[in-house]
């Protein structure tokens, strides 16, 4: 390796910038908009008022009998548990939260929706508002108090809605839970069933566990050893190798244009590789050689950002191909180079940060270190390794990712074969581990079990487990689990390993003929319990958050909009955002959009290509403004028995503050300025 | 509370826009349509100065200005060009309408309420204490002539002349210095019509500014101190109503019990002075007519409105 490598590998461990709430511009507008603007409304302010308009407010949608909607949303949660197939107890409960909130969420926000887009036109069309701004009250007394009305009622409906789902679910829970001591008095219950019905039966079906969850899920070929030794199995497994640059790192650099014997930017590869046993091919060495297959990745949207073909490579390496022109040490027994195309580069420093991915041959074994890939700048074109000028670069940002085959539900994790041992690693770093019972910390598996038709494939899937301490290096016996597929398996591993709470989880497959899927969430510790209720009222407070931000929102549109206008706008500026971040829309789209529709015709690709990037980035900063509704989604969570974090109704707090006060000031604004004779 | 009496009309001029209750200068409005241009101009360069304590009629046909000017007064719009001025502050300020009270033409109030419920609801909007307003209430409600029962009735189940009383009893629930009564006695029967009418001249004897605006000119005539006539959003003529409608040019004379001779040589006498005498026998109104009949009927003398 140069000096120059060396050097390279030291700047890295760049670290992520921390996310930081837009505070100035929502600050801004409530200061311009409501202590600015309407200081004289903000000196004349009383909350006597406020209240006694939300209260009018509320008793218009009371005496509407807006509240009869709920008897028939719990007509229909009950008719909908009833006729469901649950597969036991804990799944019947998981689905009765499911159908409680989804229509408590279905109502109240609907109810909020409606009721706030249509009151200001509803009062304005029936002159009603001509009492109101008579009087003397302010518009920003009249815009509180409408908003207050709201969430009053919204308050209402999720009482009701609350009350409603502690009880029907704790009717539901006693009556699995009775059948569930009458299977463990059958003497025929196997062992998996047994302490898998005997965790329900001591801590019942309504449980709240506060859960913490892995930093990290890596898959190697074979433990590694320290920050060494990770390796890759070809086939099963993939690299990537995190990148960050920054506009001139290599558009400039490959710039053709520029002087001969400019310098280029190149990525350069160092993967050492080993055959299974059985897996060489006959032939020469270089026959033999397995090719690695590479493309890069738009580490934000997770889409292809340049394609193998598009690095003007066939699509595949040899990573020992070019071996005679740089010198390997014994142990570097693959290296390679690619030129970064110009439009490459310009596309990579467009996009920031990317990952390098690498795919392998199956039977290889390939070791991914931190130096398997780095971007050089230089010249590289001689074959001579001793004329190689290497005058800049820019190193990985971080340290190489290696997991398992992708599917739907996770990383594939694959039982031992020929020799191979794969390993899932869960990290928990800083880890604060709850009172041990017995020397042993609770955890909880959900897993999806791929069965193939192997002759041990009926066989129960059985996962070994170790503990990994990182402080003393020291690794825990094994401990079996009998997990079933996509139900929750609970076990305990033991305290001592994870006391510094700096720990590994490994986890093996020892069944050859199954795979398993994981994600970072299939594993999560067990740190503390919390009562159900509580937990229950956490996240009907999360929605009810939800509730008052779409009523803001509502309010806002029907200051300017007809009521069923602003009932649409007020969906898309709620949804917008949630709807662009599933749509997947990212950097990288327009290339993909292009290759995929015009691949042999360059000129209509490059115009796809930029129409569709141009929209992308309008979409993206259309969206940048909308409120993210990702955190007001927490059913999930109390549906599987996590318990509601205090950060988690921070978030939606946040939410509402930075986004709802600023449109509860435009909307003031606005209804300052409106004329409310028809 | 003092009680004022109209200056004369010739003072008028000399009343500066401090003083007067209301007062406009060249205000004009302009609906517009959706892009902005000019539609209609509902208001023209409107010149009004109304003294304080007097009953003022805002007359016209429809679509002469009378709403827009009340409502740009109210500051429910905004003019287009001109200023519009209540007790010398600018119209529409919430200062401005602690001072007012509006009864709208028609009843524009939350019909799922009931009477008293109404009454709370816009008393706490003026922070009238919460004692006051259990005195206040049932002394406004018995004013404005509903019954108990009544009061308990949400608003949607009342008859359209108890929505006027109620209506009318919000715009007074804040002892308010200008009144503000758009068609006050629609829906009102002649009895509540008569009743409406005694408490405006109530309210005048009281020192406070009453500006009536309406289609029913009897009305106007009996409790109207000054009229302004508004066509095509343009003021038509201005001043006291004794004044305006007083003929100059014929002379009445009325006298009681005269005997048919006497009347005859009454007229031979003013037939030499004048052209066209006549000499007939005074009608009462039907309004005199019915309230009398109603009031021998009831036997009681009064008149409540409960189940109208």
């Amino acid at each position: 390796m140069s000096p120059a490598m060396i050097n390279l590998l030291s700047q890295a461990e760049a670290s992520e910038p921390a996310v930081q709430y837009p505070w100035i511009i929502p600050a801004a507008i409530v200061l311009l908009g409501v202590f600015v603007y309407g200081f004289r409304d903000v000196l004349r302010f009383s909350f006597g008022r406020v209240w006694a308009i939300g209260g009018v407010c509320f008793r218009d949608a009371i005496r509407r009998k807006v509240l009869w909607i709920t008897p028939l949303a719990m007509v229909g949660v009950v008719i909908v548990s009833q006729l469901q197939k649950p597969i036991d107890g804990p799944d019947a409960i998981r689905q009765t939260i499911k159908f409680c909130f989804f229509a408590t969420a279905i109502v109240v926000t609907v109810i909020a929706l409606i009721t706030a887009a249509t009151n200001l036109p509803r009062e304005i069309e029936n002159r009603v508002i001509f009492t109101i701004v008579t009087k003397p009250v302010t518009r920003l007394e009249i815009t509180l108090g409408k908003i207050i009305g709201f969430s009053r009622v919204s308050a209402a409906m999720l009482i009701i809605m609350g009350l409603f789902t502690v009880g029907y679910l704790h009717l539901r829970s006693w009556s699995w839970e009775r059948s569930i001591a009458l299977e463990l008095e059958s003497p025929s219950l196997n062992a998996s069933d047994r302490g898998w019905l005997e965790h329900f039966h001591e801590q019942g079906l309504l449980q709240a566990r506060t859960i913490t969850r892995a930093g990290r899920l890596m898959q190697y070929a074979k433990l590694p050893e320290g920050n060494t030794g990770r390796w890759m199995q070809g086939g099963s497994q993939d690299s990537m190798i995190p990148f960050r640059v920054e506009p001139g790192n290599l558009a400039q650099a490959a710039n053709p244009a520029a002087a001969a014997g400019a310098e280029k930017a190149y990525f350069i590869f160092n993967i050492p590789y080993e055959a299974l046993p059985g897996g060489e091919r006959p032939g020469d060495a270089a026959a033999t050689a397995p090719e690695v297959q590479i493309q890069i990745i738009d580490s934000r949207s997770d889409r292809v950002l340049v394609s193998g073909e598009q690095l003007a490579m066939k699509g595949t390496q040899k990573p020992d191909e070019l071996q005679n022109i740089r010198p390997a040490s014994a142990a570097l027994n693959g290296f390679a180079r690619i030129e970064i195309p110009r439009a490459v580069g310009q596309q990579l420093e467009q996009a920031g940060s990317f990952y390098v991915q690498l795919m392998g041959q199956p039977n290889y074994l390939y070791r991914v270190e931190k130096d398997a890939v780095q971007i050089a700048v230089g010249n590289l074109d001689d074959p001579d390794p001793a004329k190689a000028q290497i005058i800049g670069g820019v190193p990985p940002a971080n340290e190489p990712i290696i997991r398992g085959g992708l599917s739907n539900t996770g990383q594939q994790l694959r039982g031992p074969e020929r020799g191979v041992e794969p390993v899932a690693i869960y990290s928990f770093k800083n880890t604060p581990i709850p009172q041990s019972i017995n020397g042993q910390v609770p955890f909880e598996l959900k897993i999806v079990i791929d069965r193939t038709d192997d002759s041990e494939s009926d066989d129960p899937t059985l996962l070994a487990m170790q503990v990994k301490d990182l402080k003393s290096q020291k690794i825990s016996p094994q401990t079996l689990v009998y997990p079933e597929n996509r139900r929750t398996t609970f076990f305990s591993l033991p305290a001592e390993y994870l006391q510094s709470g700096e720990f590994e989880i490994l986890v093996r497959n020892r069944n050859s003929g199954q795979t398993i899927s994981l994600n970072e969430s299939a594993l999560l510790l067990i740190a503390d319990r919390q009562p159900f209720a509580w937990n229950l009222f956490k996240g009907l407070f999360i929605l009810w958050l939800f509730s008052l931000l779409v009523a803001i929102v509502a309010f806002f549109c029907s200051t300017f909009l007809s009521w069923p206008i602003a009932v649409v706008l007020s969906i898309l500026i709620v949804l917008g955002k949630w709807t662009v971040l599933n749509l997947d829309i990212g950097t990288g789209i327009g290339a993909q959009f292009a290759q995929e529709y015009f691949p042999t015709n360059t000129a209509a690709a490059t115009v796809v290509n930029q129409s569709v990037e141009a929209l992308t980035r309008g979409l993206t900063l259309v969206t940048a403004v909308l409120p993210d509704i990702g955190p007001f989604g927490v059913t999930e969570q109390i549906e599987r028995g996590g318990t509601i974090s205090i950060q988690q109704v921070r978030e939606p707090l946040k939410i509402l503050l930075v986004f709802g006060l600023p449109v509860t000031a435009l909307a003031y604004v606005l209804l300052r300025n409106k004329e409310v004779a028809p | 509370m003092s009680v004022q009496t109209a200056p004369p009309a010739s003072s008028l001029e000399t009343i500066s826009p401090a003083d007067a209750a209301v007062h406009t200068e060249k205000l004009t409005k302009v609906y517009t349509d959706f892009w902005g241009r000019p539609k209609v101009r509902a208001l023209d360069d409107l010149d009004l100065t109304i003294r304080r304590g007097e009953v003022f009629g805002l007359l016209g046909p429809n679509g002469s200005g009378k709403s827009t000017t009340i409502k740009l007064l109210l500051g429910l719009i905004f003019p287009t060009r001109g200023k519009a001025f209540i007790m010398g502050k600018p119209c529409g300020s919430p200062e401005i309408n602690s001072k007012i009270g509006f009864l709208p033409e028609e009843s524009y109030l939350y019909r799922f309420l009931n009477g008293e419920e109404t009454l709370y609801f816009y008393g706490r909007l003026f922070k009238i204490p919460h004692r006051d307003l259990k005195k206040r209430v049932p002394l406004l409600l018995d004013t404005v002539g509903l019954d108990a029962k009544a009061r308990k009735r949400k608003l949607r189940e009342y008859s359209k002349g108890m929505a006027r009383r109620i209506g009318l009893a919000q715009a007074l629930i804040n002892d308010p210095d200008l009144i503000l009564l758009d068609e006050p006695t629609t829906g009102l029967d002649p009895i509540g019509t008569r009743e409406m009418k005694d408490l405006i001249v109530s309210l005048k004897n009281q020192g406070k500014t009453v500006i009536l605006c309406s289609h029913l000119l009897a009305d106007v005539q009996d409790v109207c101190d000054r009229i302004t006539i508004l066509f095509r959003g343009r003021r038509q003529t201005l001043g006291h109503v004794k004044d305006l409608l007083q003929d100059q040019d014929i002379t009445q004379v009325q006298a009681k019990g005269l005997t048919p001779q006497q009347i005859e040589e009454l007229r031979e006498y003013v037939q030499r002075f004048g052209k066209g005498a006549q000499i007939t026998h005074p009608t009462t109104t039907l309004e005199d007519l019915f309230i009398q009949i109603v009031r021998d009927q009831s036997g009681t003398g009064s008149y409540t409105s409960s189940d109208t």
